[in-house]
């Protein structure tokens, strides 16, 4: 932060919106044949929902991750270029860390490879938040409730959002390929270029934009390459994919996505400030970014992440073409679970009903609701302790929905036509993002701690 | 005449921006018709929580970015992305009841 920014400029390439997708392989050559400084990667979110972080189950693809890593990595080791990859396996706990370490090991021995991978684990001792928590130095982010040490007690596990700190450790310790947990997706990109001198304002703001892939191109795609050239307070953001280009406004439109904010956006370190940003197109199918500013916080912070489970579920799924039922679905639905819990009386169960072709998407928000289709699908869910004590009633509710005697039916039986059998599915656990909170940190060193680091050399003869 | 907004925009969509939240994205023609949405003040929090039947409580803010020629909101979930209950863990296809959303002519 100290001093002016001398640095040369750098060239970084995102393979997409997350690897595991399928990258374009000509585009990767292209940006790597165009000259690069490094090869950062995303792979993964929360915007799968909580079911990964909390299973610790993968999200992608295996064939797939393992084709996307496998391009990858064999650029980045043919080239000379350091190779960071964040969010591995989607959720970035453990398990995940461990799926792709095993992918990579794969390849590596299939393609006769030796290089130093680390590993950066982003998964948290509860101990550690509970303790921020007690000292007051926890904050829900928008729309999430206050967290208590209760809820952090239930999650079956946590994450951290690590920045570009553990990047440039595991870098400085001559890390080819880095295989992180749960990152801020600007940081993976952001790591490299911070560490050879850039300041974090374009760094991040960099990384911002090519976390999503051409998502900023035109035609706009997460499945393509995106690379951008940081130099001084500066980037161009460059389509390596001749049938795309950049412009001020596919990038502009683009910055605002999936964020609260449209020029406001926190990081571990500061918050990143657009409201200065200018955009200028080169000409030359890409466009320059400059102007970005960075508020450096008072005392860091770390995002941490948690998935609760809370319970298990078995569905029933079923379409209506009956009129008179559709035009009594309310009382038909109350009915069958009123006598289904009655029948059940088992404690902890939940039932839900999504009725398509009626609210199916939006639920109360819908302003349609009124005029259902002259067909529904029903998908009746329950929610209970176990996955058998679910399954046990949601047994109950299929024989309750195929007979309930619901006012005005011109049948006697027969209600729903079911597509399966089994009548009852069972899904399996249940999760909830039950921690989604920012902690202030004790001391700026646990950007780094709280991520620890392991080395291994791959492909090394024993 | 009044207009429709789905006539004035390029695209729009309802998208998560984290699991509590789903963010709406506006994204108009051009420049000129932005600005004339903008100034007609066509989002506010009366109005959206209006259309989609939600205390205004739950419209958390509604933000405009002139270089992407977008207006969005957000809006707080009920329930959490993928938790019991919930009907989009994306919180995608929210944004149907924009399409008929009037925006007052210009007096000229």
């Amino acid at each position: 932060m100290t001093a002016p920014s001398r640095a040369r400029a750098i060239r970084v390439v995102s393979p997409g919106g997350s690897i595991g997708y399928g990258v374009n392989a000509d585009s990767l050559q292209r940006a790597v044949a165009s000259g690069l400084d490094v090869i950062g990667a995303d792979s993964g979110s929360t915007d799968m929902g909580p079911y990964y972080l909390g299973s610790g189950r993968p999200y992608h693809s295996r064939a797939t991750m393992k084709r996307d890593m496998s391009l990858i990595i064999e650029a980045g080791l043919a080239n000379g270029l350091p190779v960071l990859i964040g969010n591995a396996g989607g959720a970035g706990a453990d398990p995940h860390l461990a799926w792709a370490h095993e992918i990579i090991k794969e390849i590596a021995r299939e393609k006769g490879m030796s290089f130093t991978l680390a590993l950066v684990h982003s998964q948290q001792e509860k101990r550690y938040l509970k303790e921020r928590l007690a000292a007051g130095k926890v904050r829900p982010m928008p729309g999430v409730p206050e967290l208590t040490a209760e809820r952090v007690d239930a999650c079956e596990r946590i994450v951290g959002q690590m920045g570009v700190e553990p990047f440039i450790e595991a870098m400085d310790h001559g890390a080819q390929v880095v295989l992180a947990g749960r990152a801020c997706d600007s940081a993976i990109f952001a790591a490299y270029p911070v560490r050879a001198g850039i300041e974090a304002g374009p760094a991040l703001h960099m990384g911002k934009i090519l976390e999503c892939g051409a998502m900023s191109a035109v035609p706009p795609t997460g499945r393509d390459c995106l690379m951008a050239i940081v130099d001084g307070d500066q980037f161009e953001v460059v389509a390596p994919n001749p049938a795309r280009k950049v412009t001020p406004f596919s990038v502009a439109a683009h910055m605002v996505y999936e964020v609260e904010h449209p020029y406001l956006q926190g990081e571990p370190t500061g918050v990143l400030d657009f409201s200065d940003v200018v955009f200028e197109e080169t000409g030359n199918r890409s466009t320059l970014v400059r102007g970005t500013q960075f508020h450096v916080h008072q005392r860091p912070t770390i995002r941490f992440e948690g998935a609760e489970r809370v319970g298990f579920r078995s569905i029933v799924l079923g379409g209506i073409r009956d009129p008179f039922l559709i035009a009594k679905l309310d009382e038909y639905m109350a009915g069958c679970t009123e006598q289904t819990l009655a029948l059940a009386d088992q404690p902890g169960v939940s039932l839900n009903w999504i009725v398509y072709g009626r609210d199916g998407v939006m639920g109360e928000m819908e302003p349609e609701r009124d005029h259902p289709g002259h067909e529904v699908g029903i998908l009746a869910q329950i929610l209970g302790p176990s996955q058998e004590v679910a399954h046990d009633v949601a047994a109950l509710l299929e024989a309750r929905m195929i007979g309930f005697p619901y006012s005005g039916a011109k049948t006697r039986t027969a209600h729903v036509a079911f597509p399966f059998s089994p009548l009852v599915n069972d899904t399996g656990a249940v999760y909830r993002f039950s921690v989604l909170h920012v902690a202030e940190l004790a001391k700026p060193s646990e950007l780094t701690s709280l991520f620890p680091i392991e080395y291994f050399k791959v492909g090394a003869e024993p | 005449m009044n207009r429709k907004l789905i006539d004035l925009v390029e695209f729009l969509f309802s998208k998560n921006a984290g699991p509590y939240l789903i963010t709406f994205d506006v994204v108009f023609k051009d420049e000129a018709t932005f600005e004339m949405v903008r100034r007609a003040k066509v989002f506010t929090k009366a109005r959206i929580a209006k259309l989609f039947h939600v205390p205004e409580s739950r419209i958390l803010s509604i933000h405009d970015y002139p270089a992407g020629r977008v207006i969005k909101f957000n809006l707080v979930r009920d329930i959490s992305s993928g938790d019991f209950g919930d009907r989009s863990v994306f919180g995608s296809q929210m944004w149907a009841p924009l399409i008929s959303l009037e925006v007052p002519a210009e007096r000229s």
